[in-house]
């Protein structure tokens, strides 16, 4: 109540859109909550540009600042605004964005993600080193077999891991456990949701 | 190939070598190659942003119907000074409290019911009369037995995230006895979940890696091809 | 009948008026004390204390022509003028060394000339004083607080004082002993009713009072009306009972011998409101008539004028104590505090000695265990100390407070991006393996060929979501439109790509148009990458916006994911690049609804993003008249495969179709036609051969060396 006091537009606004959107899963209000969803995505839409805007005011405070690392700002900087101009002016379906989402996103992007191979087999070979226990011990047993079911290893299928062992331990062993896990999340997702539509939390700034 | 192709290509090869690099260390190049990464995706999201989603919606419509969107945008623009800051709570609030109500209403409709209803669905007469009826005897076993493994794994799982403790005075709380060994279970499930989801990580990093030395020696035969 | 307040002595007059709600108010009887019958000398006196405490206990305080009679007769008894000051209602402190005379006693002598005013202890007896000393100390904040607080008190009853503590205690005066010794006479002198009603009083108060406390109170207002208390036939009936089942009880109840001399006076009358006009006024309430018997005495049932059973005492306090009850029996508390003790299921002496609670020391409850602590709470004038707001924290909780501040403190902190720096072994290691792979993800592809064979061999059936995607696919017909959402981040487009690579070519095959969307912004350029540098080298004819279309960027996450089940021409306004709206088109023209395409694809790398997708879209798939479900297929990444089975293998299914990562696609091409899958496949498994082996014989050392490590500790600790 307090706090209703101190922001009571902004409580109103987060409790009225929420449950209007939680009532329509109930009852025909498609028309309305078809123009409050258009809202958001729009809203959502600027936010992300509020998000890159901020980005841009960060390293530009950091730039002026003239420390050590301006050089990394400036570069993010620049880069940043020569893409959105080009991108923005000519839309992302022009040879020029593409030409920079392929040749300069993609291939870093994609690169972080192959040395990240050479860091996982690293870490997973070190982990009984580090801590022996059942779960560590059940962790990499259940790797190595999932890793051996999922191609040819020197070049040939092993008989069964690939056909039978992969699938089970996947689908019925691992499935349970991410069963649990969605089941959790979905429980926690609907917990904190609740949350916030009943005002107890208000990370709106309230 | 153009030239664009060659000069790209080459872009592209250089930053993958430098990511690369990384291998043998953290070092400036890298962190150069990173910062432009960073940039060039901010100003891409931000651009599609624009003209994917504003612009077109902007002049798809009529002034009239825009009042209250730029409305908010306007309020949520606010946020970018530390004075007008308080002005855009209410555009955020609209941001939260609807997502917060699309999570919700998704998680029950989407995960949390059909996945109760579907831990429960191996051991429904239907199926199992199916697989009876038709003879298939070793199937409905089978069906029994990992609809039991999927049940235990689940609920196993669920206890482990069950972090309600007894507090007793001068004692660090404690899980109940039964739910402690239950938990243990259930975190043997997650472990082999963890275990086959690393291999799926690695699976896709595997994969990208052989992406990316696959279009590097494409580029290379293709330049090689030039000459 | 009333009861004519001339037969009752005063001290039952007073109980009665104190308990009854038509109480005139303070106020009321401090200006009747105020009309003003002269101050008789000694409140006149030098000695007396400058701060009276009449203001809180007035009726205490009787004018020269208001002594009371009882106390009138006592002066007589030992031959004293009636002047002198009334006893105190309070008891005594324990008596000090300068005080342990009859303080009244000096005050006679006093009176008489033969003490000097001075000489009179500092320390009347008088707790007031010391209320007032505490008074003056208090701050002047304080003061006012205590004096408003002080007005509402209550007042104290003098006779109930008597009639309660009437135990003899070491500080107790001389006078006190002698109402002691005849106003209450001893239980044996009683006459015999009275000896009844004694013993009723005492069970009463040692058993379970009714709630709400006796029926006297519960009686009808006496304020409201000012007639009878109780009505006439009424009375006489509980009158005649009484008597039934009394019958030493007489019926016309002379005043015993001992009430003889304490007759009241003949009300004076003067003054435009004067004390003796108050207490007529008062005495209206008590109208009792002469041959009546008191209406709490009259609601004593028979049960309760039978002997009292044997009943644990409670515990005696220490003796020597100043307000030690002594041989104070039970019976002697009137009805009027049976209504002040604690009405519960649970007797006092049915409890324990320590939830008893601490004895009353002061005030009219004074000895009582149980009741609330009037002193140390309510007698309180100094500033009450601060209340204290900490915590009282046992080690654990201690240590778990300092951690939890350390954590939100390091939060707080802003970190240099931190070096990772390895040992040189281990640095050695890494690039080794870096080496290793680069070499091993190198050589199958360009040195070595196909020579891997694809997982499904020939005359095998593929697993059961790679055949349910085949079937999809092959149920699409020329000019099917099927959305595809290219929802996975440049990272993972080589892996994502390539297993979608099978899926989309087949559809195209297929004759499928394909409307095609992102829920990330790096979708749009994802999409030109993804249809540009693969599906034009097999189609080159299959071209933008008249083929497939590209929808763009849908914002909001899950709440646009929403939207465009909700109405996706709403969720995504798109315009070619002449102006012209994208759902105009002719193969779009009849797509209204999700439920309008043939099929739905999701290409994504996160099992969040898919879990999104089933959350939101797949529910507007199913037609609620028919139950038929348009198709969700979903192309993954292997790192989201294991959290998209649950879905998959539903009842019913929420995905119909999964082809998940590099494996997946190998078995979907196996059953189309061999592309990116195929070509990757040999380094793929050179890869996973690599991983395989690295992780096994790293994890094989270093779970021998902990196992060798710990047997060594273990024998180093038995030497």
């Amino acid at each position: 109540m307090k706090s209703f006091m101190k922001s009571p537009v902004s409580i109103s606004v987060a409790l009225a859109g929420g449950w209007l959107i939680l009532l329509a899963y109930i009852f025909d209000l498609d028309a309305l909550r078809t123009q409050v969803l258009g809202w958001v995505v729009l809203v959502a839409a600027a936010g992300l540009l509020l998000g890159v805007l901020n980005l841009a005011a960060v390293h530009f405070g950091k730039l002026r600042s003239g420390t050590r690392n301006a050089l990394y700002s400036f570069l993010l900087i620049i880069s940043m605004f020569i893409t959105f101009v080009v991108v923005a002016t000519l839309g992302p379906g022009h040879e020029a964005s593409q030409w920079i989402f392929t040749n300069i996103q993609l291939p870093v992007e994609a690169s972080l993600m192959a040395v990240m191979a050479v860091t996982l087999v690293f870490a997973a070979a070190r982990l009984l080193s580090r801590r022996t226990d059942l779960f560590a011990i059940l962790f990499v047993v259940f790797a190595v077999i999932t890793l051996a079911g999922s191609g040819p290893l020197l070049g040939f299928n092993i008989p069964l891991v690939g056909d039978v062992l992969r699938p089970w331990v996947t689908q019925v062993l691992a499935g349970a456990g991410a069963r649990g896990i969605l089941i959790g999340v979905s429980l926690g997702t609907i917990a904190t949701g609740l949350r916030v539509l009943l005002a107890a939390d208000k990370p709106y700034g309230a | 190939m153009n030239f664009a192709d060659i000069f790209g290509g080459f872009f592209a090869a250089l930053f993958t070598f430098l990511i690369f690099s990384y291998a043998l260390g953290d070092n400036a190049l890298f962190r150069m190659v990173v910062h432009i990464f960073i940039g060039v995706a901010a100003g891409y999201a931000a651009a599609v942003a624009l003209h994917s989603v504003l612009l077109p919606a902007f002049n798809s419509q009529p002034l009239s119907s825009l009042v209250v969107p730029l409305l908010w945008i306007g309020l949520l623009f606010t946020k970018l000074s530390p004075r007008t800051a308080v002005l855009g709570n209410p555009a955020s609030a609209l941001l939260v409290g609807v997502g917060a109500a699309v999570a919700v209403g998704g998680a029950i409709q989407g995960t949390l019911l059909p996945q109760l209803a579907g831990s429960a669905s191996y051991f429904s007469p239907e199926r199992l009369s199916a697989a009876f009826g038709d003879g298939r005897f070793g199937d409905a076993l089978g069906l029994l037995f990992n609809g039991a493994v999927i049940l235990v794994g689940t609920v196993t799982s669920l206890a482990y995230f069950h972090f309600g403790a007894q507090s007793r005075p001068n004692q660090v709380p404690q899980r109940r006895r039964i739910i402690e060994i239950i938990a243990r279970v259930g975190q043997g499930f997650i472990a082999i979940t963890l275990g086959v989801l690393f291999a799926g990580v690695y699976s896709a990093a595997l994969v990208a890696l052989i992406e990316r030395l696959d279009s590097l020696f494409n580029f290379v035969g293709r330049l090689a091809r030039l000459f | 009948m009333g009861y004519a307040s001339d037969d009752l002595p005063d001290w039952l007059k007073d109980l009665g008026s104190s308990s009854l709600p038509s109480e005139p108010e303070p106020e009321r009887r401090a200006a009747a004390r105020a009309a003003s019958e002269p101050v008789p000398d000694w409140m006149a006196s030098p000695a007396e204390p400058p701060a009276r405490p009449e203001s809180i206990f007035g009726d205490e305080e009787e004018g020269e022509g208001d002594v009371p009679d009882w106390l009138a007769g006592i002066r007589q008894a030992e031959g004293r003028p009636p002047d002198a000051p009334p006893p105190s209602p309070i008891q005594p402190p324990a008596p000090q060394e300068t005080d342990n005379g009859d303080w009244l006693e000096s005050i006679r002598k006093r009176e008489s000339g033969s003490l000097p005013a001075s000489d009179l202890p500092a320390d009347d007896g008088d707790f007031m004083n010391r209320i007032k000393a505490m008074q003056s100390e208090d701050s002047a904040g304080d003061e006012d607080a205590s004096q408003d607080w002080l007005a509402g008190l209550p007042t104290p009853e003098p006779a109930a004082d008597a009639s309660i503590f009437g135990g003899e205690s070491p500080g107790q005066p001389d006078w006190m002993s002698g109402i002691q010794g005849e106003e209450p006479p001893p239980i044996e002198d009683k006459p015999d009713w009275l000896k009844g009603v004694g013993s009723g009083i005492g069970k009463g108060f040692t058993g379970d009072l009714p709630a709400g406390g006796p029926a006297w109170m519960d009686a009808p207002d006496a304020g409201a009306d000012d007639g009878p208390l109780w009505p006439a036939e009424e009375s006489a009936r509980a009158s005649e009972a009484v008597s039934q089942e009394f019958p030493g009880l007489p019926k016309e109840p002379a005043a015993p011998s001992w009430l003889g001399d304490l007759q009241p006076t003949e009300p004076s009358s003067g003054g435009a409101f004067t004390a003796s006009e108050f207490e007529e006024a008062t005495s209206e309430v008590f109208k009792l008539d002469s041959g009546e018997l008191p209406d709490w005495l009259a609601q004593i049932s028979p049960e309760d004028a039978l002997p009292p059973p044997v009943e644990p005492q409670p515990a005696a306090r220490p003796s020597g104590t100043p307000f030690d009850t002594g041989d104070l029996a039970p019976a002697e508390l009137p009805s009027w505090l049976q209504a002040m003790r604690p009405v519960g299921p649970v007797g006092l002496e049915d409890l324990p000695e320590a939830e008893r609670g601490e004895e009353e020391r002061i005030g009219p409850l004074a000895g009582l265990a149980g009741v609330l602590p009037a002193e140390p709470d309510i007698v309180q004038f100094g500033r009450p100390s601060s209340a204290s707001v900490g915590l009282q924290l046992n080690d654990v909780q201690r240590t778990y407070a300092v951690q939890l501040a350390q954590m939100v403190a390091a939060e707080a902190e802003a970190h240099p991006p931190r070096r990772i720096s390895l040992a040189l072994p281990q640095r050695a290691a890494r690039l080794a393996i870096a080496i290793l792979m680069l070499l091993f993800v190198a050589a199958p592809t360009y040195l070595l060929g196909n020579f891997s064979s694809l997982p499904q061999g020939p005359g095998q059936l593929p697993p059961a979501e790679i055949q349910a995607a085949l079937d999809i696919a092959n149920g699409l017909n020329a000019g099917d439109a099927v959305l595809v959402a290219v929802d996975y981040q440049p990272a993972l487009a080589g892996e994502v790509e390539a297993a979608a690579m099978g899926v989309i070519d087949h559809m195209i095959i297929q004759g499928a148009r394909l409307v095609m969307l992102s829920t990330l912004p790096t979708g749009p350029g994802q999409i030109q990458h993804f249809m540009t540098g693969t599906q034009s080298l097999n189609h080159p004819d299959y071209q933008l916006n008249s083929s497939y279309y590209n929808l763009g960027y849908l914002s909001g996450g899950s709440a646009g994911l929403l939207q465009l089940a909700n109405d996706p021409r709403a969720a995504l306004p798109v315009q070619l690049d002449d102006g012209r709206d994208v759902w105009a088109e002719p193969a779009l023209a009849a797509l209204f609804r999700l439920r309008d395409f043939k099929a739905i694809v999701v290409l994504t790398d996160d099992a969040d993003t898919a879990r999104a997708w089933v959350e939101q879209v797949q529910p507007a798939l199913v037609d609620p008249l028919s139950g038929a479900t348009t198709p969700l297929l979903v192309v993954s990444s292997a790192q989201a495969e294991p959290l998209l089975y649950p879905y998959l293998n539903n009842e019913p299914s929420q995905i119909q179709g999964l082809v998940a990562g590099l494996r997946g696609a190998a078995y979907y091409e196996a059953n189309i036609r061999e592309l990116n899958a195929r070509r990757y496949w040999d380094a793929y498994g050179a890869g996973l051969t690599l991983g395989v082996a690295t992780i096994a014989v790293g994890a094989v050392l270093g779970l021998s060396r902990n196992l060798l490590g710990g047997r060594r500790k273990t024998a180093g600790g038995r030497k």
